[in-house]
């Protein structure tokens, strides 16, 4: 059986592929506002709302126990985002220890949770390093009605999430109102967190987002051609690690996670060579 | 009629009041400087009334409509003290501009967007550099960038913050070129400066502030001799309104 008629990979592949496109879009904007390690601390926050889910779900007798994780990460990351976000704003852009608290309340609240749901941490593995090779057809769904959503607000409202990411006291002297789409910046990137959570993991989950932004920026000399480029690598490093991993026994969201790195290197490597060629140019 | 109308204004930074009890209008057509020294609260001032920082007492009133939900802030075109070029993604002159076009209901900046975009940095002198990444800019044409962001609005109102403070020579004259051009067609215009420098033809009032409070609301004050002087370099460690203008002199002495 080839890797495309194997429905199990048929459906990874449309999730990797998905997630490689619409993360490197919230990612754009995470960087832009010098917010990289935000998608950390929300996928930190989303263990909680897996173990919550499990929780509930094993609570009300569902089978499986499982079935209310993914809703319990969207809703736990969600209002993580927000509170990161009003935590941010309150204290311009201050906070550190009280985001701090929060990190690492998530992810000992989720330890603690499913071990409250008589499971134990192995349970939680498949969140914290990714299990995309057991998408079901209902993940498929939801990977990609999410990927719909996070496509349509990351590029619809570009301009907008561009002027208050770039400049938000001009954008609020121009009348836009820059606490509402702070707000939807933060929703969107816990969104990506919880529909990247099954290709690699929460733990990798930034790296989906800001790595392939960091490769772009490497070589983009606008704010529209890097997140165009950056959209292009992402969905290519996550359908060319996953279908190395249908060959090689490796995982496949630090396979990808890799991949993505050796690219970045590749490109600072070339990018160096080219520069160093032309005494000239100034970098 | 009154484009910007301050009303008893206080302004809490923190457990500090920054401005006390600030009244002040700006006519149609009128060219203000806000004066004063660093401290004084200049920059406070325009941020409170462009609505950028909420303000705690008092009233500010943008072309007769309270600063709000319902205030006409698509006539007003703001210029703040140049940000440091730190964004953590490179946008290039135009995108900077093109950003000036959205409001309270324009997510989007619409069509004719880049060719809006690309007479704004004409009027500032930039049309070249339309595609660069601002960063690769000099801090002037930064700076004038900014002022195409405002300008592209079709502000009737241009509130700007420090234009010229640690601007190159070139990027100052063209900036006192393209002002003069904009007062000529009738925008109002409230701007905060150290010193008047090369825009003291065009100034004709000047609002003082000394430790948030208005020292000083009529003709631009005097410099004192050897301070307009070209090449003049001047520090001001101390409070300004009284030691480095003579303020209220019935004769008017403006730089050339």
């Amino acid at each position: 059986m080839s890797m495309f008629t194997d429905p199990l990979m048929q459906r990874a592949l449309v999730v990797a592929l998905l997630v490689g496109l619409a993360a490197p879009v919230i990612g754009t904007y995470l960087v832009q506002r010098k917010l990289s390690l935000l998608g950390d601390g929300i996928g930190h926050v989303a263990l909680t709302g897996v173990a919550l889910g499990w929780l509930v779900g094993g609570a009300m007798g569902l089978v499986p126990n499982d079935a209310l994780a993914i809703p319990g990460a969207v809703v736990a990351a969600v209002l993580g985002a927000v509170v990161i976000e009003t935590v941010r704003e309150r204290t311009r852009g201050g906070g550190d220890v009280a985001l701090a608290l929060l990190f690492y309340g998530g992810i000992a609240g989720g330890v603690l949770l499913i071990g409250v749901a008589g499971g134990t941490s192995a349970n939680l593995v498949g969140y914290l390093f990714g299990s995309i090779s057991t998408v079901s057809p209902a993940d498929v769904a939801l990977t990609v009605g999410l990927c719909a959503l996070l496509l349509g607000v990351g590029l619809g409202l570009r301009p907008a999430l561009f002027a208050v990411s770039h400049d938000a006291e001009f954008a609020r002297a121009s009348g836009l109102p820059v606490r509402a789409l702070n707000v939807v910046i933060a929703v969107v990137a816990a969104l990506t967190v919880t529909v990247s959570m099954r290709v690699v993991g929460l733990l990798l989950v930034s790296a989906l987002m800001i790595v392939p932004v960091a490769v772009s920026q490497l070589v983009s000399r606008s704010f529209t051609s890097t997140m165009r480029l950056a959209m292009i690598l992402g969905t290519a490093v996550c359908v060319a690690g996953l279908s190395i991993t249908y060959w090689v026994p490796l995982a496949p969201g630090a396979t990808i996670v890799v991949l993505a790195i050796l690219v970045y290197l590749a490109v600072l490597a070339g990018r160096s060579l080219v520069t160093s060629r032309r005494p000239g140019r100034k970098d | 009629m009154s484009v910007l109308d301050v009303r008893s204004l206080r302004v809490d930074l923190g457990a500090h009041t920054v401005l006390h009890d600030v009244s002040f209008s700006v006519d149609a057509g009128e060219v203000v400087a806000i004066l004063g020294s660093n401290g004084s609260g200049k920059s406070t001032l325009v941020r409170a009334v462009t609505g950028v920082i909420p303000f705690q007492d008092g009233s500010v009133e943008v072309f007769g409509e309270p600063l709000g939900p319902r205030a006409p802030l698509h006539l007003v075109g703001y210029v703040p003290q140049r940000v440091s070029a730190a964004s953590g993604i490179v946008a290039t002159a135009s995108e900077v501009v093109t950003s000036g076009l959205l409001g309270r209901r324009r997510f989007r900046p619409g069509r004719g967007a880049a060719a809006k975009a690309a007479e704004a940095l004409e009027a500032v002198g930039l049309a070249s550099a339309a595609d660069r990444p601002v960063t690769e800019l000099s801090g002037g044409q930064q700076q004038r960038v900014l002022i195409a962001r405002a300008l592209v609005r079709e502000p009737e109102l241009l509130v700007l913050d420090e234009p010229v403070a640690g601007v190159d020579l070139p990027s100052q004259e063209a900036f006192a070129r393209t002002l003069g051009r904009l007062v000529e067609a009738g925008t109002t215009v409230m701007v905060v400066l150290h010193e008047l420098g090369d825009l003291a033809p065009l100034v004709r009032r000047a609002v003082v502030l000394r430790g948030g409070h208005v020292v000083h609301d009529g003709a631009p004050p005097t410099p004192r001799r050897h301070h307009g002087e070209p090449g003049h370099e001047h520090v001001h460690p101390h409070e300004l309104g009284g030691e480095d203008f003579e303020l209220g002199a019935p004769s008017l002495e403006l730089e050339p």
